[in-house]
Parts: structure tokens; sequence; C-alpha cells
């Protein structure tokens, strides 16, 4: 069971307005990255598979979601798409990042350091259900758009 | 075309495994998949191939994975405090076959040769050593399955799309044997 989160999306772009205030559900199916992201889609901008906005960039792949403390609203994020999985930390050049493995066979990671100055990272890797698709996230501090 | 995957010389230390003997595959997590890194054992050789996100001006701002491949005395696997597997395999290399996706997206000026998987062949079997999403770290380990069924070119097409906008991508999968 992944950890339970708590905190506020406000005034962010790429994700709603709405307050995260519970734990991880156990009446419903846990480990489904299909559930899970129902459950993020609740709090995060979620349309056609994919969270948060296309990138500023015209060539750039990862969507950006913007808040005013990307490194909150990043960690909210991966909790929510994880519940359920089995964490493991990894070695990158910046640090630790984190993957996590649902029992569907989703994978999700989390860099809380990236080459992006400032901006933090939950990526998608494999996803088990054609609801999400797989996409990197990079979380940008509000104003940076 | 921008290349991204194996230079030259690592293409060179992939071919001189033929008629060597494929010894097993040590990878790190239980549904036969490695974050990272595995190696293959050949000749009792420990030759890691890893999937990482060090490559730069692919994304101008942001990383990318890719593989690259190296002889090591000891494989050290990326994940902290992982358990290594072993699967046996000892069977002679007949060949070794490197999977690349030819992508163009005229519109934002992409024009890359990916390298997606390394296929090893045996008398009796196929091992093939996959990627899949070009962000992802993630090694897929399959025994005699095709690459069109671990990563169809239908899904490369979806996870380059710009989902905003219809992007015509065309994507070309070439098996080469070197």
């Amino acid at each position: 069971m992944g950890a339970g989160f708590h905190g506020n999306i406000k005034n962010t772009k790429g994700a709603s307005n709405k307050k995260i205030t519970t734990t991880s559900n156990k009446s419903k199916t846990v480990g489904s990255i299909e559930n899970n992201a129902k459950e993020a889609a609740k709090y995060f901008t979620f349309k056609d598979g994919l969270f948060g906005l296309k990138n500023r960039k015209p060539k750039s792949k990862p969507r950006e979601i913007f808040s005013s403390n990307p490194t909150t609203t990043a960690l909210q994020f991966f909790n929510i798409l994880k519940q359920g999985g089995k964490d493991k930390l990894f070695n990158t050049s910046h640090g630790i990042g984190i993957e996590s493995n649902l029992p569907d066979g989703s994978k999700i990671t989390y860099r809380p350091i990236t080459s992006s100055k400032g901006s933090p990272a939950v990526e998608i890797v494999i996803s088990g259900s054609d609801f999400v698709k797989p996409k990197k996230y990079h979380f940008v501090m509000k104003g940076d758009r | 075309m921008k290349q991204v995957g194996f230079n030259s010389e690592m293409l060179e230390i992939l071919s001189n495994m033929k008629g060597k003997v494929f010894n097993s595959i040590l990878y790190e997590d239980d549904d036969f998949t490695s974050f990272g890194n595995v190696a293959i054992k050949v000749d009792d050789k420990i030759l890691e191939i890893t999937n990482r996100e060090d490559m730069d001006g692919f994304d101008e701002e942001y990383e990318s994975s890719h593989f690259s491949c190296k002889y090591v005395d000891e494989f050290v696997s990326v994940v902290n405090n992982a358990v290594i597997k072993e699967k046996e395999v000892n069977e002679v290399i007949e060949a070794v076959d490197i999977v690349t996706d030819k992508i163009n997206i005229d519109e934002e000026d992409y024009h890359i040769e990916y390298d997606m998987a390394v296929e090893i062949i045996t008398p009796n079997h196929k091992y093939t050593i996959a990627r899949n999403y070009f962000y992802s770290e993630v090694i897929t380990l399959h025994i005699d399955e095709d690459m069109d069924k671990i990563y169809s070119t239908e899904k490369v097409e979806r996870d380059w799309q710009n989902e905003e906008e219809t992007l015509h991508i065309e994507i070309e999968r070439d098996v080469k044997k070197i």
C-alpha cells in the first residue's frame, strides 16, 4: 500500500483547484494504474489519457504541471499514481529517484531533482492500461509560464 | 539523422559475441525487467547493457534514455540494495541483431534513429533485451518474442505524438545483423 497524501493543489495550471484530503481508499482495488489515474484526475487536469499541459517548447515532449510548490505537487501526484505499488530507490546523476511497481505491471518513477533546475519529474514508464498513456511530467513553478 | 544508441565500438563488442557461449542474463526485478541496467555473461565475462538518462542535445532541456554497453568486472545494479537474479542460458550465440526505429517528425524537425533492442540468437531461442517509451530507463527481457509484440510501431507512434495536435509521424523499423 502506498503512503497517504495530504495537501493543497491550488491556483495551478495543469492541476485542479481541489484540496487533497483523502488517504488511499481501501474499498477500491489498489495497484491498478487505471484506478489510480482516475483518482489523480480528481485533482489534476486529465484528458485523453494524459495529465497536465502540453510543453511550452514546441519540440519538448514532457508535459508540464504548474504549481506554487512543484516538489510537493510532484510528490502528491506520484503518491496517488503509485498506490498499491512496491517502491525501490535508484541512483541518478542528480541523486536518488524512486520507482514504484504496481501489480498490474505499471511502473512509475519520481525524480525530485532533474537536469531542469527546480523541476521534479514523475514518469509513467509502463502503463498497464490504455486509460492512461506512458508520459513524462515536469512540475514547474507557477508564473514561469 | 541523429543516431541514438550503441556507438560503433559498442556495436563491435556486441558483434564479437557471435560464436561465444551466452552463459546467463543478470537482472534485478521479479518480472524479468531491470531498471537502468542488465548484464549478460558471455564466455564468463560480464557485459553490462545500460539504458540511462544521460543524453545531451536530444530534447534541448530534458533528458532521454538510450542504450550503451561495456564490459565490467562486476555487475552493480542502479537500484539500491537490488537482489540480482540470474537466468541461465548456456547456448552458443549464432547471431546478434539490433532493432532500430527511424522516427521522422517533419513538423518538429525530429529525425532520429533510435536503437530499441538487442536480439541474441542461439540455436534454440531468441533473447531480446528491449527498451520501450523513449524516456523510460526500464529494460525488458524476452525469450522468443518479436519486437512488434513487445513494443509495436503503433505504440511507438502513440508515444511520440503530441496530443493537442496531430503530428505526421513516420516510423520505420529496421532489424540489422551485426
